[in-house]
């Protein structure tokens, strides 16, 4: 899994590219640790993210405690039928903020 | 017959052949990832929990007939039978929900058959996906 992060504008862009599983969830929650324990306001950019399990997800909501607790803001774009599925059948999409495109998530973030 | 420890470095073998065969005995691509990520699920679900005191193995076989694709993993690990685990709440918010059982909750989701038995202390769950 590669992790591409950028800032622009306050907002940390966050690619995830490759599969978010149970090798490399540990290494997302490890590197974003960082940007989430300073309240950052994220944007995850998962158009290239081609799969995620339950242990990608637990990294992702174990990232979304961390910001929310500092007062941070993260939301999710681009993700495809198979993840959206995911999302969807845990519930994840009403847990998670999951926006259509960017614009609608930079709205969100800068809120 | 594919046979590894019940490492999660092994993980990846698993779930390739799993994803390969689903599609070879023709699924969709969308759902060969559905039986990758049942795979991953059962699999990591043995690595983690299976084998507390000693290492053991993993084995997994795919098959097919005509109206479906069938995945039997099993372990001679701790008796588990997942369709006895209760469902995570997933109308709780992020704040209040725990981390767990989600795995296994997928699995029950996204296949449309899982039988567990248990031979010869041995953990057998076969996944069936329809073809």
């Amino acid at each position: 899994m590669e992790i591409d992060t950028c800032e622009r504008d306050g907002v940390v862009f966050v690619s995830l590219t490759g599969r978010l599983d149970a090798n490399t969830s540990s290494n997302v929650t490890d590197e974003l640790e960082p940007l989430a324990s300073q309240g950052a306001k994220i944007l995850f950019d998962l158009e290239n993210m081609e799969y995620i399990s339950s242990a990608g997800l637990r990294a992702l909501l174990v990232t979304a405690k961390k910001i929310r607790s500092v007062n941070g803001k993260m939301c999710l774009t681009g993700l495809n039928e198979n993840v959206r599925e995911v999302f969807d059948v845990s519930g994840f999409s009403s847990i998670l903020d999951v926006c259509g495109d960017q614009a609608e998530a930079l709205g969100l973030l800068n809120e | 017959m594919m046979e590894h420890s019940a490492k999660l470095e092994n993980l990846h073998y698993f779930v390739e052949e799993a994803g390969k065969l689903a599609l070879e005995a023709g699924l969709s691509p969308t759902e060969a990832t559905r039986v990758e990520l049942c795979v991953e699920e059962v699999v990591v679900n043995i690595v983690n929990y299976a084998y507390p005191d000693e290492t053991g193995v993993v084995r997994m076989e795919c098959s097919s007939d005509d109206e479906k694709f069938i995945v039997t993993i099993s372990d001679e690990g701790v008796s588990f039978d997942m369709s006895l685990q209760t469902p995570p709440d997933i109308t709780s918010s992020a704040a209040e929900r725990g981390i767990g059982g989600l795995g296994i909750f997928l699995v029950k989701e996204l296949m449309d058959e899982v039988e567990y038995r248990r031979e010869n202390d041995t953990n057998i769950l076969v996944l069936g996906k329809k073809l």
